[in-house]
Protein backbone atom coordinates (compact mmCIF):
# COMPACT_ATOMS: atom_id res chain seq x y z
CA UNK A 1 0.00 0.00 0.00
CA UNK A 2 1.40 3.36 -1.06
CA UNK A 3 0.51 5.25 2.13
CA UNK A 4 2.31 8.49 1.27
CA UNK A 5 0.53 8.84 -2.04
CA UNK A 6 -2.80 7.89 -0.52
CA UNK A 7 -2.48 10.66 2.05
CA UNK A 8 -1.48 13.15 -0.64
CA UNK A 9 -4.52 12.51 -2.83
CA UNK A 10 -7.17 11.66 -0.26
CA UNK A 11 -8.99 14.96 -0.87
CA UNK A 12 -9.33 14.39 -4.62
CA UNK A 13 -12.74 13.40 -5.99
CA UNK A 14 -12.51 9.69 -6.80
CA UNK A 15 -13.96 8.27 -9.99
CA UNK A 16 -16.35 5.30 -9.60
CA UNK A 17 -16.01 2.14 -11.70
CA UNK A 18 -18.62 -0.63 -11.64
CA UNK A 19 -17.60 -4.27 -11.32
CA UNK A 20 -16.58 -5.49 -14.77
CA UNK A 21 -15.84 -2.00 -16.09
CA UNK A 22 -12.55 -1.62 -17.96
CA UNK A 23 -10.17 1.02 -16.55
CA UNK A 24 -7.60 0.74 -19.31
CA UNK A 25 -6.66 -1.80 -21.93
CA UNK A 26 -3.37 -2.95 -23.40
CA UNK A 27 -1.71 -0.24 -25.49
CA UNK A 28 -3.56 2.60 -23.73
CA UNK A 29 -1.04 5.46 -23.32
CA UNK A 30 0.21 5.89 -19.75
CA UNK A 31 -0.91 9.49 -19.34
CA UNK A 32 -2.89 8.84 -16.15
CA UNK A 33 -2.05 7.00 -12.96
CA UNK A 34 -4.87 5.27 -11.06
CA UNK A 35 -4.76 4.98 -7.29
CA UNK A 36 -7.37 2.72 -5.67
CA UNK A 37 -9.38 4.44 -2.93
CA UNK A 38 -11.55 1.39 -2.34
CA UNK A 39 -12.41 -1.79 -4.21
CA UNK A 40 -10.42 -4.23 -6.30
CA UNK A 41 -8.91 -4.19 -9.75
CA UNK A 42 -7.76 -7.25 -11.64
CA UNK A 43 -4.82 -7.04 -14.01
CA UNK A 44 -4.74 -9.45 -16.91
CA UNK A 45 -3.31 -9.97 -20.32
CA UNK A 46 -5.98 -10.55 -22.91
CA UNK A 47 -3.67 -10.78 -25.92
CA UNK A 48 -2.80 -14.43 -25.31
CA UNK A 49 -5.01 -17.30 -26.50
CA UNK A 50 -6.20 -17.71 -22.91
CA UNK A 51 -6.54 -14.85 -20.46
CA UNK A 52 -4.08 -14.86 -17.54
CA UNK A 53 -4.75 -12.86 -14.37
CA UNK A 54 -1.44 -11.58 -13.00
CA UNK A 55 -2.65 -9.71 -9.98
CA UNK A 56 -5.50 -8.27 -7.93
CA UNK A 57 -4.85 -4.75 -6.65
CA UNK A 58 -6.61 -3.41 -3.55
CA UNK A 59 -6.92 -0.19 -1.53
CA UNK A 60 -3.97 2.20 -1.81
CA UNK A 61 -2.39 0.35 -4.74
CA UNK A 62 -1.70 1.48 -8.31
CA UNK A 63 -2.80 -0.93 -11.05
CA UNK A 64 -0.17 -1.30 -13.77
CA UNK A 65 2.53 0.36 -11.68
CA UNK A 66 5.35 -1.17 -13.73
CA UNK A 67 4.12 0.41 -16.97
CA UNK A 68 4.57 3.87 -15.49
CA UNK A 69 8.32 3.26 -15.46
CA UNK A 70 8.59 1.16 -18.58
CA UNK A 71 7.35 3.16 -21.48
CA UNK A 72 4.49 4.83 -23.15
CA UNK A 73 1.67 2.29 -22.97
CA UNK A 74 -0.02 -0.03 -20.51
CA UNK A 75 0.89 -3.64 -21.30
CA UNK A 76 -2.10 -5.30 -19.62
CA UNK A 77 -5.79 -4.65 -19.10
CA UNK A 78 -7.18 -3.38 -15.79
CA UNK A 79 -10.77 -4.17 -14.92
CA UNK A 80 -12.76 -3.39 -11.76
CA UNK A 81 -13.22 -6.74 -9.99
CA UNK A 82 -15.82 -5.16 -7.68
CA UNK A 83 -17.38 -1.70 -7.56
CA UNK A 84 -14.29 0.47 -7.17
CA UNK A 85 -13.33 4.09 -6.51
CA UNK A 86 -10.17 5.38 -8.15
CA UNK A 87 -8.20 8.60 -7.81
CA UNK A 88 -7.09 9.63 -11.27
CA UNK A 89 -3.73 11.41 -11.21
CA UNK A 90 -2.02 12.99 -14.21
CA UNK A 91 1.18 11.14 -15.13
CA UNK A 92 3.39 14.25 -15.07
CA UNK A 93 2.10 15.30 -11.67
CA UNK A 94 2.77 11.82 -10.30
CA UNK A 95 6.33 11.94 -11.62
CA UNK A 96 6.87 15.33 -10.01
CA UNK A 97 5.73 14.02 -6.62
CA UNK A 98 7.98 11.01 -7.06
CA UNK A 99 11.00 13.18 -7.76
CA UNK A 100 10.62 15.08 -4.49
CA UNK A 101 9.61 12.24 -2.18
CA UNK A 102 12.39 9.67 -1.52
CA UNK A 103 10.23 7.62 0.86
CA UNK A 104 7.53 7.25 -1.80
CA UNK A 105 10.22 6.03 -4.21
CA UNK A 106 11.25 3.36 -1.72
CA UNK A 107 7.60 2.37 -1.13
CA UNK A 108 7.09 2.00 -4.87
CA UNK A 109 10.23 -0.11 -5.21
CA UNK A 110 8.99 -2.35 -2.39
CA UNK A 111 5.61 -2.71 -4.14
CA UNK A 112 7.31 -3.68 -7.40
CA UNK A 113 9.48 -6.21 -5.53
CA UNK A 114 6.35 -7.70 -3.96
CA UNK A 115 4.75 -8.01 -7.40
CA UNK A 116 7.76 -9.84 -8.80
CA UNK A 117 7.82 -12.20 -5.81
CA UNK A 118 4.13 -13.04 -6.27
CA UNK A 119 4.63 -13.77 -9.95
CA UNK A 120 7.70 -15.90 -9.34
CA UNK A 121 5.72 -17.96 -6.82
CA UNK A 122 3.06 -18.39 -9.46
CA UNK A 123 5.67 -19.44 -12.04
CA UNK A 124 7.03 -22.07 -9.63
CA UNK A 125 3.50 -23.26 -8.97
CA UNK A 126 2.68 -23.54 -12.68
CA UNK A 127 5.94 -25.38 -13.32
CA UNK A 128 5.76 -27.86 -10.53
CA UNK A 129 2.16 -28.59 -9.64
CA UNK A 130 -0.94 -30.33 -10.87
CA UNK A 131 -4.21 -28.65 -11.77
CA UNK A 132 -5.70 -29.53 -8.37
CA UNK A 133 -2.82 -27.85 -6.54
CA UNK A 134 -3.14 -24.76 -8.70
CA UNK A 135 -6.85 -24.44 -7.93
CA UNK A 136 -6.13 -24.84 -4.21
CA UNK A 137 -3.48 -22.13 -4.49
CA UNK A 138 -5.87 -19.81 -6.36
CA UNK A 139 -8.58 -20.39 -3.73
CA UNK A 140 -6.13 -19.48 -0.97
CA UNK A 141 -5.15 -16.29 -2.78
CA UNK A 142 -8.81 -15.35 -3.20
CA UNK A 143 -9.60 -16.05 0.47
CA UNK A 144 -6.62 -14.00 1.58
CA UNK A 145 -7.40 -11.14 -0.80
CA UNK A 146 -11.20 -10.91 -0.56
CA UNK A 147 -12.18 -12.82 2.58
CA UNK A 148 -15.08 -15.19 3.17
CA UNK A 149 -18.69 -14.17 3.82
CA UNK A 150 -20.66 -15.85 6.62
CA UNK A 151 -21.74 -19.17 5.16
CA UNK A 152 -18.42 -19.78 3.40
CA UNK A 153 -18.75 -17.91 0.09
CA UNK A 154 -15.62 -16.08 -1.12
CA UNK A 155 -16.39 -12.36 -1.30
CA UNK A 156 -15.92 -11.98 -5.06
CA UNK A 157 -17.78 -13.16 -8.14
CA UNK A 158 -15.61 -14.93 -10.70
CA UNK A 159 -16.49 -16.47 -14.04
CA UNK A 160 -15.06 -19.83 -15.07
CA UNK A 161 -12.78 -17.90 -17.43
CA UNK A 162 -11.50 -15.82 -14.51
CA UNK A 163 -10.70 -18.92 -12.45
CA UNK A 164 -8.93 -20.49 -15.45
CA UNK A 165 -6.98 -17.24 -15.87
CA UNK A 166 -5.93 -17.38 -12.22
CA UNK A 167 -4.85 -21.01 -12.29
CA UNK A 168 -3.26 -20.76 -15.75
CA UNK A 169 -5.27 -23.79 -16.83
CA UNK A 170 -7.58 -24.21 -19.80
CA UNK A 171 -11.27 -23.51 -19.19
CA UNK A 172 -12.26 -27.12 -19.80
CA UNK A 173 -9.63 -28.44 -17.38
CA UNK A 174 -10.61 -25.85 -14.76
CA UNK A 175 -14.23 -26.96 -15.13
CA UNK A 176 -13.19 -30.58 -14.61
CA UNK A 177 -11.17 -29.79 -11.46
CA UNK A 178 -13.99 -27.66 -10.01
CA UNK A 179 -16.43 -30.47 -10.70
CA UNK A 180 -14.13 -32.97 -8.93
CA UNK A 181 -13.79 -30.63 -5.94
CA UNK A 182 -17.58 -30.26 -5.81
CA UNK A 183 -18.08 -34.04 -5.89
CA UNK A 184 -15.60 -34.43 -3.06
CA UNK A 185 -17.38 -31.76 -1.02
CA UNK A 186 -14.47 -29.30 -0.98
CA UNK A 187 -16.20 -26.38 -2.75
CA UNK A 188 -19.38 -25.56 -4.62
CA UNK A 189 -19.52 -23.19 -7.60
CA UNK A 190 -22.80 -21.66 -8.69
CA UNK A 191 -23.66 -18.35 -10.38
CA UNK A 192 -20.00 -17.24 -10.30
CA UNK A 193 -19.84 -17.68 -6.52
CA UNK A 194 -17.29 -20.03 -4.97
CA UNK A 195 -18.38 -21.47 -1.65
CA UNK A 196 -15.81 -23.18 0.54
CA UNK A 197 -17.37 -26.30 2.01
CA UNK A 198 -14.27 -27.84 3.57
CA UNK A 199 -11.90 -25.10 4.73
CA UNK A 200 -9.29 -27.47 6.14
CA UNK A 201 -8.79 -29.20 2.81
CA UNK A 202 -8.51 -25.89 1.02
CA UNK A 203 -5.84 -24.57 3.35
CA UNK A 204 -2.48 -25.19 1.71
CA UNK A 205 -0.93 -27.08 4.59
CA UNK A 206 -3.77 -29.58 4.57
CA UNK A 207 -3.85 -30.59 0.93
CA UNK A 208 -4.82 -34.26 0.91
CA UNK A 209 -6.16 -36.12 -2.07
CA UNK B 1 54.95 -47.47 4.92
CA UNK B 2 54.03 -44.98 7.62
CA UNK B 3 56.67 -42.59 6.33
CA UNK B 4 55.25 -43.00 2.85
CA UNK B 5 51.72 -42.20 4.10
CA UNK B 6 53.02 -39.22 6.02
CA UNK B 7 54.82 -38.11 2.88
CA UNK B 8 51.57 -38.24 0.94
CA UNK B 9 49.79 -36.47 3.76
CA UNK B 10 52.24 -33.59 3.91
CA UNK B 11 52.26 -33.27 0.11
CA UNK B 12 48.46 -33.21 0.10
CA UNK B 13 48.49 -30.71 2.96
CA UNK B 14 50.92 -28.49 1.09
CA UNK B 15 48.78 -28.69 -2.02
CA UNK B 16 45.67 -27.56 -0.15
CA UNK B 17 47.57 -24.79 1.61
CA UNK B 18 48.94 -23.58 -1.72
CA UNK B 19 45.47 -23.61 -3.27
CA UNK B 20 44.06 -21.61 -0.35
CA UNK B 21 46.99 -19.20 -0.55
CA UNK B 22 46.56 -18.71 -4.30
CA UNK B 23 42.85 -18.10 -3.75
CA UNK B 24 43.49 -15.60 -0.94
CA UNK B 25 46.13 -13.84 -3.03
CA UNK B 26 43.75 -13.66 -6.00
CA UNK B 27 41.06 -12.19 -3.76
CA UNK B 28 43.44 -9.72 -2.15
CA UNK B 29 45.08 -8.68 -5.37
CA UNK B 30 41.99 -7.47 -7.07
CA UNK B 31 42.37 -3.86 -7.82
CA UNK B 32 39.11 -2.38 -6.64
CA UNK B 33 37.67 -0.93 -9.85
CA UNK B 34 37.05 2.80 -9.62
CA UNK B 35 33.33 3.40 -10.19
CA UNK B 36 34.21 6.63 -12.00
CA UNK B 37 36.27 4.69 -14.55
CA UNK B 38 34.15 1.53 -14.68
CA UNK B 39 32.92 0.72 -18.18
CA UNK B 40 30.25 -1.58 -16.75
CA UNK B 41 28.78 1.35 -14.82
CA UNK B 42 27.65 2.93 -18.09
CA UNK B 43 25.49 -0.15 -18.69
CA UNK B 44 24.18 -0.25 -15.11
CA UNK B 45 21.59 1.54 -12.97
CA UNK B 46 24.46 3.73 -11.75
CA UNK B 47 24.98 5.29 -15.19
CA UNK B 48 23.30 8.55 -14.24
CA UNK B 49 25.28 9.14 -11.06
CA UNK B 50 27.54 12.17 -11.03
CA UNK B 51 31.32 11.65 -10.90
CA UNK B 52 31.32 12.67 -7.24
CA UNK B 53 28.54 10.24 -6.35
CA UNK B 54 30.31 7.44 -8.23
CA UNK B 55 33.56 8.31 -6.45
CA UNK B 56 31.71 8.10 -3.15
CA UNK B 57 30.70 4.52 -3.88
CA UNK B 58 34.30 3.53 -4.61
CA UNK B 59 35.40 4.66 -1.18
CA UNK B 60 32.76 2.53 0.56
CA UNK B 61 32.47 -0.59 -1.56
CA UNK B 62 34.47 -3.80 -1.53
CA UNK B 63 35.23 -6.07 -4.43
CA UNK B 64 35.79 -9.83 -4.71
CA UNK B 65 36.94 -12.38 -7.22
CA UNK B 66 34.68 -15.43 -7.70
CA UNK B 67 35.66 -18.70 -9.30
CA UNK B 68 33.32 -20.47 -11.72
CA UNK B 69 30.53 -22.09 -9.71
CA UNK B 70 31.29 -20.15 -6.53
CA UNK B 71 28.28 -18.92 -4.56
CA UNK B 72 27.83 -15.16 -4.28
CA UNK B 73 24.83 -15.29 -1.95
CA UNK B 74 22.48 -17.99 -0.76
CA UNK B 75 18.72 -18.33 -0.56
CA UNK B 76 17.47 -17.67 2.97
CA UNK B 77 20.35 -15.35 4.00
CA UNK B 78 19.78 -11.73 4.92
CA UNK B 79 21.19 -9.15 2.47
CA UNK B 80 23.80 -6.76 3.79
CA UNK B 81 24.26 -4.81 0.59
CA UNK B 82 24.03 -4.70 -3.17
CA UNK B 83 26.19 -6.70 -5.59
CA UNK B 84 27.24 -5.16 -8.89
CA UNK B 85 28.96 -7.25 -11.58
CA UNK B 86 32.16 -5.67 -12.82
CA UNK B 87 33.22 -8.67 -14.89
CA UNK B 88 31.78 -12.09 -15.63
CA UNK B 89 28.39 -13.77 -15.81
CA UNK B 90 26.16 -14.95 -13.02
CA UNK B 91 23.09 -17.13 -12.66
CA UNK B 92 20.35 -16.51 -10.11
CA UNK B 93 18.57 -19.72 -9.14
CA UNK B 94 16.32 -21.47 -6.69
CA UNK B 95 16.44 -25.06 -5.54
CA UNK B 96 13.04 -26.72 -5.90
CA UNK B 97 11.43 -29.18 -3.50
CA UNK B 98 13.00 -32.12 -5.30
CA UNK B 99 16.44 -30.54 -5.15
CA UNK B 100 16.26 -29.46 -8.77
CA UNK B 101 17.91 -26.19 -9.67
CA UNK B 102 15.67 -23.62 -11.33
CA UNK B 103 17.41 -20.71 -13.07
CA UNK B 104 15.44 -17.51 -12.59
CA UNK B 105 17.67 -15.06 -14.34
CA UNK B 106 21.07 -14.53 -15.90
CA UNK B 107 23.20 -11.50 -15.20
CA UNK B 108 26.27 -9.95 -16.80
CA UNK B 109 28.63 -6.97 -16.53
CA UNK B 110 26.85 -3.89 -15.25
CA UNK B 111 23.92 -5.83 -13.77
CA UNK B 112 23.09 -5.61 -10.09
CA UNK B 113 22.22 -8.57 -7.86
CA UNK B 114 20.31 -9.01 -4.63
CA UNK B 115 18.44 -5.73 -4.93
CA UNK B 116 14.98 -7.17 -4.43
CA UNK B 117 15.74 -8.69 -1.03
CA UNK B 118 17.60 -5.54 -0.07
CA UNK B 119 14.71 -3.24 -0.99
CA UNK B 120 11.94 -5.39 0.42
CA UNK B 121 13.90 -6.06 3.62
CA UNK B 122 13.46 -9.80 3.26
CA UNK B 123 15.87 -12.72 3.05
CA UNK B 124 17.21 -13.73 -0.37
CA UNK B 125 14.55 -15.71 -2.21
CA UNK B 126 17.19 -17.16 -4.53
CA UNK B 127 20.91 -17.90 -4.68
CA UNK B 128 23.48 -16.55 -7.10
CA UNK B 129 26.64 -18.19 -8.37
CA UNK B 130 29.31 -17.31 -10.92
CA UNK B 131 28.90 -18.96 -14.34
CA UNK B 132 32.50 -18.06 -15.11
CA UNK B 133 35.31 -16.23 -13.33
CA UNK B 134 33.80 -12.99 -12.09
CA UNK B 135 34.70 -9.77 -10.31
CA UNK B 136 31.82 -8.45 -8.25
CA UNK B 137 31.61 -5.25 -6.25
CA UNK B 138 29.62 -4.99 -3.04
CA UNK B 139 27.95 -1.76 -1.88
CA UNK B 140 26.90 -1.74 1.79
CA UNK B 141 23.18 -1.41 2.55
CA UNK B 142 23.50 1.98 4.28
CA UNK B 143 25.32 3.45 1.28
CA UNK B 144 22.75 1.98 -1.10
CA UNK B 145 19.85 3.56 0.80
CA UNK B 146 21.71 6.85 1.09
CA UNK B 147 22.10 6.84 -2.69
CA UNK B 148 18.48 6.04 -3.56
CA UNK B 149 17.27 8.69 -1.15
CA UNK B 150 19.58 11.37 -2.52
CA UNK B 151 19.48 10.54 -6.23
CA UNK B 152 16.05 10.50 -7.84
CA UNK B 153 17.62 9.48 -11.16
CA UNK B 154 19.18 6.36 -9.59
CA UNK B 155 15.85 5.56 -7.92
CA UNK B 156 14.09 6.02 -11.27
CA UNK B 157 16.58 3.65 -12.92
CA UNK B 158 15.97 1.08 -10.19
CA UNK B 159 12.23 1.40 -10.60
CA UNK B 160 12.70 0.85 -14.33
CA UNK B 161 14.82 -2.25 -13.61
CA UNK B 162 12.19 -3.64 -11.24
CA UNK B 163 9.42 -2.87 -13.75
CA UNK B 164 11.41 -4.67 -16.42
CA UNK B 165 11.83 -7.67 -14.09
CA UNK B 166 8.10 -7.66 -13.41
CA UNK B 167 7.33 -7.62 -17.13
CA UNK B 168 9.81 -10.45 -17.69
CA UNK B 169 8.13 -12.50 -14.95
CA UNK B 170 4.74 -11.90 -16.60
CA UNK B 171 6.18 -12.96 -19.92
CA UNK B 172 7.62 -16.13 -18.42
CA UNK B 173 4.32 -16.98 -16.80
CA UNK B 174 2.43 -16.53 -20.07
CA UNK B 175 5.02 -18.58 -21.96
CA UNK B 176 4.99 -21.32 -19.37
CA UNK B 177 1.23 -21.52 -19.22
CA UNK B 178 0.61 -21.30 -22.93
CA UNK B 179 3.67 -22.14 -25.01
CA UNK B 180 4.84 -25.67 -25.79
CA UNK B 181 8.34 -26.67 -24.62
CA UNK B 182 9.71 -26.56 -28.20
CA UNK B 183 8.75 -22.89 -28.56
CA UNK B 184 10.15 -22.05 -25.13
CA UNK B 185 13.45 -23.77 -25.94
CA UNK B 186 13.80 -21.88 -29.26
CA UNK B 187 12.98 -18.63 -27.49
CA UNK B 188 15.52 -19.36 -24.76
CA UNK B 189 18.31 -19.94 -27.32
CA UNK B 190 17.45 -16.60 -28.93
CA UNK B 191 17.43 -14.94 -25.51
CA UNK B 192 20.87 -16.40 -24.75
CA UNK B 193 22.16 -15.06 -28.06
CA UNK B 194 20.83 -11.60 -27.28
CA UNK B 195 22.08 -11.71 -23.69
CA UNK B 196 25.58 -13.09 -24.19
CA UNK B 197 26.25 -12.06 -27.76
CA UNK B 198 28.20 -14.23 -30.18
CA UNK B 199 31.82 -15.12 -30.78
CA UNK B 200 33.71 -13.78 -33.80
CA UNK B 201 31.84 -16.09 -36.22
CA UNK B 202 28.64 -14.16 -35.38
CA UNK B 203 26.65 -17.33 -34.76
CA UNK B 204 28.13 -19.13 -31.75
CA UNK B 205 26.63 -18.01 -28.45
CA UNK B 206 29.30 -16.60 -26.19
CA UNK B 207 28.47 -18.79 -23.16
CA UNK B 208 28.26 -22.43 -22.18
CA UNK B 209 25.37 -24.23 -20.55
CA UNK B 210 24.78 -27.83 -19.61
CA UNK B 211 21.66 -29.56 -20.96
CA UNK B 212 20.36 -29.68 -17.39
CA UNK B 213 20.78 -25.92 -16.97
CA UNK B 214 18.93 -25.34 -20.23
CA UNK B 215 16.14 -27.66 -19.11
CA UNK B 216 15.84 -25.83 -15.81
CA UNK B 217 15.74 -22.46 -17.51
CA UNK B 218 12.93 -23.56 -19.80
CA UNK B 219 11.14 -25.43 -17.04
CA UNK B 220 11.12 -28.95 -18.39
CA UNK B 221 12.72 -32.33 -17.70
CA UNK B 222 16.35 -32.77 -18.82
CA UNK B 223 15.32 -35.69 -21.08
CA UNK B 224 12.76 -33.48 -22.85
CA UNK B 225 15.34 -30.71 -23.30
CA UNK B 226 17.85 -33.17 -24.76
CA UNK B 227 15.23 -34.50 -27.18
CA UNK B 228 14.19 -31.04 -28.36
CA UNK B 229 17.79 -29.85 -28.75
CA UNK B 230 18.48 -32.98 -30.76
CA UNK B 231 15.44 -32.19 -32.95
CA UNK B 232 16.82 -28.66 -33.51
CA UNK B 233 20.18 -30.17 -34.44
CA UNK B 234 18.58 -32.63 -36.89
CA UNK B 235 16.58 -29.79 -38.43
CA UNK B 236 19.89 -27.90 -38.84
CA UNK B 237 18.65 -24.98 -36.76
CA UNK B 238 21.60 -25.25 -34.38
CA UNK B 239 24.78 -27.26 -33.88
CA UNK B 240 26.89 -28.00 -30.81
CA UNK B 241 30.56 -27.57 -30.13
CA UNK B 242 30.77 -29.18 -26.71
CA UNK B 243 28.50 -27.03 -24.57
CA UNK B 244 28.54 -24.13 -27.00
CA UNK B 245 25.55 -23.55 -29.26
CA UNK B 246 25.95 -22.33 -32.81
CA UNK B 247 22.88 -20.91 -34.53
CA UNK B 248 22.76 -22.25 -38.10
CA UNK B 249 19.35 -20.99 -39.15
CA UNK B 250 18.18 -17.87 -37.33
CA UNK B 251 14.96 -17.55 -39.31
CA UNK B 252 14.12 -21.18 -38.61
CA UNK B 253 14.73 -20.67 -34.91
CA UNK B 254 12.58 -17.52 -34.90
CA UNK B 255 9.85 -19.54 -36.58
CA UNK B 256 10.19 -22.35 -34.02
CA UNK B 257 9.85 -19.73 -31.26
CA UNK B 258 6.84 -18.23 -33.05
CA UNK B 259 8.56 -14.86 -33.21
CA UNK B 260 7.98 -13.13 -36.50
CA UNK B 261 9.46 -9.87 -37.72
Amino acid sequence: MLDNLYILYKNLQPKPYLAGEIIYTEDTPVDKVFLIKSGYVKIYHSGSPNKIIFQFCGDGEIPGLKDIFRGKNYTNTAEAAKDTLLYVIQYNEFKKVLKTDPELRIEIMKTLCGGIGTLEDKISSVKGSRGEDRLIEALNILIQEFGILPGGTINIKLTLEDIAALTCLSKSYTKKVISEFSTRGIISYTANHIKILDRKRVEKSNIKY
Amino acid sequence: MLRNDLGHFSFFNLLIKSAIWIFVVMKLHINIPECTECRSRLKSVFCELSRDEAGDITSEKSCSFYKKGQLIFSEGNRPLGLYCINKGKVKVFQIGEEGKEQILRLAKEGDILGYRALISGEVYSASASALEEAVICFIPKTKFYELIRSSSSLAEKLMQTLSHDLKEAEHRLVALAQKPVRERMAEMILTLKEFYGTTEDGNTINAQFSREEMANFVGTATETAIRILSDFKNEKLISFDGRKIKILNLQGLLKAAHIYD
